[in-house]
């Protein structure tokens, strides 16, 4: 017998005893070991956040007197400026605390995890042709569904049991104060409605997935995941927002915080309860439709420009629009709403006393009568963390050029590489041009119609597009350099945790270097006509140099490695 | 005979696109069936509906006598199947990924799994994305085959392969006709196909256009014909015969195809001093590019 027989003989004998749950020995079993690494690093970072976030709560909190303080600060909030964070409950206490600065934000970002998985984990491999192959099994197709499905539930379920613990951990070790200690019941019950937020983009993804296909699906995914989160967090902006509001699973769940005492669970187990409904119309779209024929639903088609077969520019420019002009309606839509709702804004502000004074200290310069400077109060934190992930999507689809093996056959055409990839990242920051080109039209259009000067949200807007083509930079950089396969994740590994060490990074306590580290802490106020220029330089070379490192690093290494 | 597969006007088609169109097909149980036709004939389409991949518009389609519809896994467990096109787990070695569907199907016969994977020269140590497009194609052979299924439906299945392992393949599915098994293949390999299949069938834009066995086939089709005479002949005399087509002349030597018997071509060859006949039996390759009105 050959090595080669002999080792597939081993492979195939050597049946380790947890490989019923994570190996190769079911669908099941295999899903669960793809999802391992991912499903540690998830709960590690949820847990770790919860650590990193008690520290400074006990060192500058440390009396009864100083948490008090602290509870004032928090209600005197209105609603506008406590926007992604939620309301305040019961802050005086450890896990009040935590669960009000790190419970909604961890939810909505790891939902991106649960979106991609569940929107690929059928229709993706349906479309590589691996569906097929296991179809062909003895196993019939709802079976295969559920394993895939139960598999990422038990992965998620891994990732927020880890999490529950290190909260758990985290109460028991940072604990000052009588009321500070963390049950583990607590914890897991804040983990089990964190997992629930986070699973619901997924299978809104999944339910879609049978029958727009993968890349719609992940979108719609995506688009509830994050558009949920964003109306419960800016519901009382305007009517409509609120009654968009009303149909978040955010707002629903809004009073379940376990961690600061309060139990809701009523509304988590009918988020559930949705969650199984979409996770089973996607079994049922998988189980009765053809494998792999997904029909693109036309109103969800997003418009591309014409084959673009002009040259590599005009190719991958092609391949970019539909997306950029999709996340350019998304976040369009999205501003234009919150710059329609100014004036009610203005009205409401009159109302609460001394907001004017202390939105003046927070925002010295701060015209709250004009549209711009809600905009970039209630709209630039999240629009430029959305911005950031637009990018990360383009470098993603720039780099499946070369992970697909295109590159291959286009580079054997008389295009040398630095051509093509000057030419093609060039496409990429045109994608991010017409994304902010888009933004810019549906608020400055909503701005004028109110009889208000659109000049400066316009520019800020610009400005936000040029920090965007820094992080595309960063992508472009990862990608020319060192792997292509990566580049799309690096980008937005590095938005993300960028976004999160400025958002975060001061109430965690983190050093000022650090947090100066993160581009999104020199972005200034450039929606109320604030620009930070040390920052749109960096943002500006980041751009630039990453190209150029890019280009450089793609002409010295391997191509399709 | 029994029929492992029977299809019944069976037709798919993708809204206004043809897959196929009122397909009927018997292949019966320990025969090489041979599914031959250009690319977007309908091959896949045909494969896929079998497997209860995709499901038909019209007409029905069973395998084994079950109703692909009906009970697609009871038939799963008995079939090996290669798609056409595929792409399995990067991350996975090839060793991984055969003990992976091994054990999706509970297990298989490793001893010959590893000899499939010694025959086929496949090196299963390394990850799956580093092959080559033919060790890919050797690793969904190894899948396929590792079951010893009674019914194996291979898209293609020498796409990518050397000769050599292309020799080795038709050996193995050679030996499992032997055994009794079935096996239903689409092929651009024509010659392999014309020495190993029992019988062919020849799919155009999306209907079956002859299915027979394949001496049969050639039976039935043109023999290419080229008469030697004393000195030059008119085309005319033979170009009006029945069944004679494409006559050419070349100085004293006339070239025709003649369709069924040639016994009034030599009888109009006669009077005008034939000294030598040529006759050669059309090959498979012939009655394809034939179908497709192709000259060879």
């Amino acid at each position: 017998m050959t090595a080669g027989a002999d080792l597939l003989v081993r492979r195939m004998t050597s049946g380790r005893p947890w490989s019923r749950v994570m190996g190769l020995r079911s669908v099941y079993a295999k899903t669960v070991r793809d999802s391992r690494w991912t499903a540690l690093i998830v709960g590690l970072v949820a847990g770790g956040l919860f650590i990193v976030g008690a520290a400074p709560l006990a060192v500058q909190f440390p009396t009864a007197a100083d948490r008090l303080a602290l509870v004032a600060q928090a209600e005197s909030l209105p609603v506008i400026m406590r926007g992604l964070l939620g309301d305040p409950i019961a802050v005086d206490t450890l896990g009040g605390f935590l669960s009000w600065r790190i419970g909604n934000i961890l939810a909505v970002m790891l939902s991106l995890w649960s979106v991609l998985a569940l929107s690929s984990t059928l229709a993706g491999e349906a479309r590589k042709g691996s569906l097929d192959l296991l179809l062909s099994t003895p196993h019939a197709r709802r079976t295969i569904a559920l394993q895939k499905v139960g598999g990422h539930l038990t992965a998620l379920t891994v990732a927020m049991v880890i999490g529950a613990l290190l909260t758990w951990v985290t109460g028991m070790v940072f604990a000052t104060l009588p009321g500070d200690n963390i049950p583990l019941t607590a914890a897991l019950g804040h983990f089990l409605l964190t997992g629930l937020l986070v699973l619901a983009g997924g299978a809104v993804a999944f339910a879609a997935s049978p029958f727009v296909g993968h890349g719609q699906a992940a979108g719609l995914g995506a688009v509830a995941a994050f558009g949920t989160y964003l109306v419960s967090s800016y519901g009382a902006l305007s009517p409509a927002l609120e009654t968009l509001g009303s149909l978040s699973w955010y707002q629903w769940t809004a009073a379940h915080r376990p961690l600061a005492g309060q139990w809701d669970l009523a509304p988590v187990l009918g988020l559930a309860a949705i969650i199984a409904g979409l996770l089973a119309i996607g079994i049922w779209g998988f189980v009765r439709r053809d494998v792999g024929q997904a029909t693109a639903v036309g109103w969800l088609r997003l418009p591309g420009l014409p084959a673009g077969i002009g040259g590599p520019f005009r190719r991958a420019l092609a391949d970019r629009t539909g997306s950029a002009i999709g996340w350019g309606l998304g976040l369009g839509i999205y501003g234009a709403m919150i710059a329609l709702s100014a004036e009610a804004f203005a009205e409401s502000l009159g109302q609460i006393k001394g907001i004017e004074e202390m939105i003046a200290i927070l925002y010295p310069g701060l015209d709250l009568t004009q549209p711009a400077a809600l905009l970039q109060l209630s709209f630039f934190s999240f629009g430029s963390l959305m911005f950031g992930l637009a990018a990360a999507t383009f470098v993603s689809g720039w780099s499946s050029d070369e992970a697909n093996r295109r590159l291959d056959v286009v580079l054997t055409t008389p295009l040398s590489r630095a051509r093509w990839f000057v030419a093609s990242a060039g496409a990429v920051m045109a994608a991010v041009a017409i994304t902010s080109t888009v933004v810019a039209a549906f608020i400055g259009l909503a701005i004028v119609t109110q009889g208000y000067d659109a000049v400066s949200a316009i520019e800020g807007i610009l400005a936000l597009g040029l920090y965007t083509a820094a992080f595309a930079g960063v992508g472009l950089a990862v990608g020319g350099a060192l792997r292509p396969g990566s580049a799309g994740l690096a980008t937005g590994v590095f938005v993300i945790g960028s976004f999160l060490l400025a958002f975060l990074g001061p109430a965690l306590d983190l050093p000022d270097l650090l947090v100066q580290a993160s581009l999104f802490s020199h972005v200034g106020q450039p929606m109320a006509g604030v620009f930070d220029v040390p920052g749109l330089v960096a943002a500006a070379a980041l751009a630039i140099g990453g190209v150029l490192v890019g280009m450089i690093g793609l002409q010295r290494r391997d191509v399709g490695r | 005979m029994t029929s492992v597969i029977h299809t019944e006007q069976l037709t798919k088609t993708y809204g206004a696109h043809r897959g196929i169109a009122e397909l009927d097909l018997d292949v019966e149980q320990g025969e090489i069936f041979g599914f031959l036709g250009p690319n977007g004939a309908g091959k896949t389409t045909t494969m896929r509906v079998l497997l209860d991949l995709i499901r038909p518009t019209a007409g029905r389609a069973e395998v084994f006598g079950i109703e692909t519809t009906a009970d697609p896994v009871a038939i799963h467990r008995r079939i090996g199947y290669l798609p056409g096109e595929f792409d399995l787990y990067d991350r996975l070695t090839g060793a991984d990924t055969i003990a992976y569907f091994a054990n999706l199907r509970d297990g298989v016969d490793t001893a010959y799994a590893a000899e499939l994977v010694e025959r086929l020269g496949l090196d299963p140590s390394r990850k799956y994305k580093e092959y080559s497009k033919g060790n890919k194609q050797k690793v969904g052979l190894v899948v396929a085959l590792q079951h010893r299924p009674d019914l194996l439906i291979l898209d293609e299945p020498t796409s990518g392969l050397d000769p050599l392992v292309q020799q080795t393949f038709f050996e193995i599915i050679r030996e499992a006709r032997a055994e009794g098994r079935t096996v239903f293949l689409s092929s651009h390999v024509i010659d392999e196909v014309d020495r190993t299949c029992d019988r062919v069938a020849i799919i155009r834009e999306g209907r079956l256009v002859q299915v027979d066995r394949i001496d049969a086939i050639r039976k039935l089709a043109f023999h290419h014909v080229e008469l030697v005479f004393t000195e030059p002949v008119a085309t005319a005399i033979f170009a009006g015969l029945e069944g004679v087509s494409e006559v050419v002349a070349d100085g004293t030597i006339l070239r025709m195809r003649v369709n069924g018997p040639i016994g009034g071509v030599l009888a109009a060859a006669a009077p005008h001093g034939i000294v030598d006949v040529v006759s050669r039996e059309p090959n498979l390759e012939d009655v394809f590019l034939a179908q497709y009105g192709v000259a060879s």
